[in-house]
């Protein structure tokens, strides 16, 4: 179906995009143009845009049916796919493991303890650079799941613990210690919203 | 006060007077070589390394020991750039009323691109939180910028690869600067020659068609898009390797032109107009598509005031901001309309102009967000096509417009990059959308100063640039040509429509930003595309046999060391020919 879907689009685009690039000749003033234009490439051209709407609109239809209705008791649907459920219950481990991560975190003492800074900011390292990416690589099956309106409410949230973690990151390199604590704090309220976001 | 109560450092008048200081250097500097030149520069990769020199070195000297902080430096490039970008967007459209010799009213002209300035950062509200939270797009230059943003805590290891990245990209520059290597490998005509193939006919495309910019800051944003990109390469394939021979082989192409003839109309009679149409229909139809999302950004941005009126700072804009920016830009648009038109007319540019701002707005969102180009000089053309139909061929007018929608396209271009930076750094967006707001006025007003100035600097106080001077203005002189092809009935529309109308079935496939991506493609020079897409292909190569934590620790590094050698390599070396006139 979805090589179907695919070799549709494809050869329509290459059909409908050549047939654009034809030059009219004749035909005096804009709407002339067009009309010369359309009279002798225009139905070839629809045909190849009609076979990739068919082909887009399958294209969708195969990804629709690729994303599992029912959960099964191990977790997987009858192909072996992960199903929807598992799919709400990897991201909110995920952002578990996130918020075990982020919660023993602190600022106090971080001027005169070296080997604390250097903790804090291995941590904020692992958080941005691996935790966060593990997370988003969910994103397209997220999207499917708890649709596109529901996940931006979602990821609003996750971007403001990154966004923070990231200035607690920045405010450590720059010494502000201040700063740190407070950016811990937020970051770690962002990803309670973004656990609560997310379908029980 | 101890240190430890001390305010972390993020919008301060150092930053901010001296983004204004660059940021107005860099416009003057810039609308010159857009005249000279016919490209824009991007000033973001200088504030910031300047800041750095200013703000940290000498503000530390001078007593100041936290000044210079890594987002203080960070509101110091976003006004800069922010200044810098109504250069582009001025060039590339007001020039051309003045070759067209129309008699118009500078302040007209200076109130428009301010209000285009406001409105690009308006525009952005909602599509910051589409772009950068929700389709996570990876805007390149930001990404580069950041990279020098963070050197100070990335590490040693970190700051060698950026050092040997920004090596190679100035080395490489030079090379090509001082005529040891081409900046275009001309890999069709080579192997043209060596098998005996024509440059006329349908396999002509491919020997005048297929080349490579050696441009390391092309390879170095496809290593930084890297799978992301990839529809973007294909796009050029398609365009260059298989619509261009096609068309040319069924003979549509007017006599039997070869080499630089065949290319140019391949390339100008063809692809681009169709690329433009795609870009067109396919944003388009990706609003549509992404209403969802866009919905669930201003839901995020309305949950996000809430939490600042319980007792929270606010870290977005609130979405009232929008509503009321949306208002004021149309209000801006009647206005200037008024001013040239009947009521009717009036309020049906102002519209147009409001929904096209915001289509152009998303359609420079994800083309640099995916690739780190922005079709700008394409989109100007389309905003003044548009005016002109709706105002009768009311050429003053629709320039004057055309103004306002230009810059307020570049600015939505160069505040998202900004804002991608701020996100990887940890800025907070509204506050570094508030510093913009504060100085959206002020690159409009020199930009259109400066333009104004070296114009009276000609002979008798006028033709200081165009055709035969040292200033020809060709992006400006492509729109003076366009306008004359429009009132006289000669304007690809045809292609338009018919692109607009793939574009939109492209948006309709399952590949988010698909018709977006394809259209850019088949815009530009395959030359350009060609060289990402290696970078695109490498970095996907790369993630895909040493896992991802190479992207963050090399390809990062080294991608980003690349834009930015390239970037002021290019620009110290033309500033230099300039003063040397030599360019």
């Amino acid at each position: 179906m979805k090589l179907v879907a695919y070799a549709l689009f494809v050869s329509g685009l290459l059909v409908a995009v050549t047939q654009a690039a034809y030059i009219p000749e004749g035909g005096e003033g804009l709407a002339a143009r067009v009309g010369a234009w359309f009279d002798a490439v225009g139905t070839t051209f629809l045909l190849g845009i009609s076979q990739m709407i068919f082909g887009a609109f399958l294209a969708r239809g195969a990804a629709a049916a690729a994303q599992p209705e029912e959960p099964a008791t191990d977790g997987a649907d009858r192909e072996g796919r992960p199903a929807v459920g598992e799919v709400v219950a990897r991201a909110a481990g995920m952002l578990e493991t996130l918020e075990t991560k982020l919660a023993p975190l602190d600022a106090e003492g971080l001027g005169s303890d070296a080997a604390k800074r250097q903790a804090l900011k291995a941590a904020l390292d692992d958080v941005l650079e691996d935790r966060v990416p593990d997370f988003l690589e969910l994103r397209a099956p997220l999207i499917d799941t708890l649709g596109l309106e529901s996940f931006a409410t979602m990821i609003g949230h996750f971007a403001s613990m990154e966004r923070n973690a990231a200035r607690a990151w920045s405010a450590l390199t720059d010494e502000a210690w201040a700063e740190v604590g407070p950016c811990l704090e937020r970051a770690r309220q962002g990803l309670g919203r973004a656990r609560e976001a997310l379908p029980a | 006060m101890s240190d430890a109560a001390r305010p972390y450092r993020e919008v301060t008048p150092a930053a901010v007077i001296l983004g204004v200081f660059l940021g107005a250097i860099m416009t003057m500097s810039f609308a010159y070589i857009g005249l000279k030149l016919g490209f824009g520069l991007p000033g973001s990769t200088v504030a910031a390394i300047l800041g750095f020199a200013v703000l940290r070195g000498a503000g530390r000297r001078l007593g100041s020991k936290d000044a210079g902080s890594i987002v203080e430096n960070n509101i110091n490039q976003t006004v800069a750039s922010g200044i810098n970008t109504a250069s582009s967007g001025v060039v590339f459209t007001f020039p051309a009323l003045l070759l067209l010799g129309a008699d118009f009213e500078p302040a007209t002209v200076i109130f428009s691109a301010m209000a285009g300035s406001f409105m690009g950062i308006v525009v952005i509200i909602p599509l910051r939180k589409q772009m950068l939270e929700i389709e996570r797009l990876r805007f390149p230059s930001g990404v580069a910028v950041a990279t020098i943003l963070k050197t100070p805590g990335a590490g040693a290891e970190k700051a060698k690869r950026l050092a040997g990245g920004f090596a190679i990209a100035v080395l490489a520059t030079l090379a090509t600067n001082f005529h040891l290597m081409p900046e275009t490998w001309e890999l069709g005509a080579q192997l043209g020659a060596l098998l005996d193939i024509p440059d006329r006919g349908a396999a002509g495309v491919y020997v005048v068609g297929t080349s490579l910019a050696l441009s390391m800051a092309n390879f170095g944003a496809g290593l930084l898009a890297g799978r992301g990109g990839l529809a973007f390469a294909v796009g050029g394939v398609i365009a260059w390797w298989l619509v261009g021979p096609y068309a040319v082989g069924q003979g549509w192409l007017p006599g039997d032109p070869s080499g630089g003839e065949l290319f140019a109309g391949v390339y100008f009679g063809m692809l681009r107009p169709v690329g433009i149409g795609v870009l067109i229909g396919g944003a388009l139809i990706s609003v549509v598509l992404a209403y969802p999302a866009l919905k669930g950004a201003i839901q995020g941005l309305r949950s996000a005031a809430k939490l600042a009126k319980q007792g929270t700072e606010a870290e977005e804009l609130s979405p009232k901001v929008l509503g009321i920016g949306y208002a004021a830009s149309f209000v801006a648009l009647l206005v200037i309309a008024l001013m040239g038109t009947d009521p009717g007319t009036a309020l049906a540019l102002a519209l147009a102009g409001t929904l096209w701002r915001a289509l152009a707005g998303l359609i420079v969102a994800q083309a640099t967000g995916a690739t780190d180009i922005s079709p700008l000089s394409g989109l100007a053309l389309i905003a003044v096509t548009i005016f002109l139909a709706i105002s009768g061929n009311n050429v003053v007018l629709a320039i004057t417009l055309g103004v306002a929608v230009c810059v307020a396209t570049n600015q939505c271009a160069d505040m998202m990059q900004d804002l991608k930076t701020g996100h990887l750094i940890g800025g907070i967006p509204r506050r570094q959308q508030l510093v913009q707001f504060g100085v959206a006025w002020i690159g409009p007003a020199i930009a259109v100063g400066t333009v104004l100035l070296l114009w009276q600097g000609g002979p008798g106080g006028a033709n200081g640039f165009g055709p035969g001077t040292a200033l020809p203005a060709p992006q400006a002189g492509a729109l003076e040509g366009m306008v004359n092809g429009i009132v006289q009935g000669d304007a690809p529309l045809d292609k338009y429509f018919a692109g607009a109308g793939v574009g939109a079935a492209l948006s309709l496939f399952p590949i988010g930003g698909l018709g977006v991506l394809i259209g850019l493609a088949m815009y530009l020079p395959f030359e350009i595309t060609f060289g990402y897409g290696i970078g695109c292909v490498a970095s996907t190569i790369l993630v895909n046999k040493k896992g991802r934590r190479f992207y963050g620790d090399w390809i990062v590094p080294v991608g980003a060391g690349f834009i930015v050698g390239e970037a002021l390599t290019s620009l110290t070396l033309t500033l230099i020919k300039i003063v040397g006139g030599g360019a």
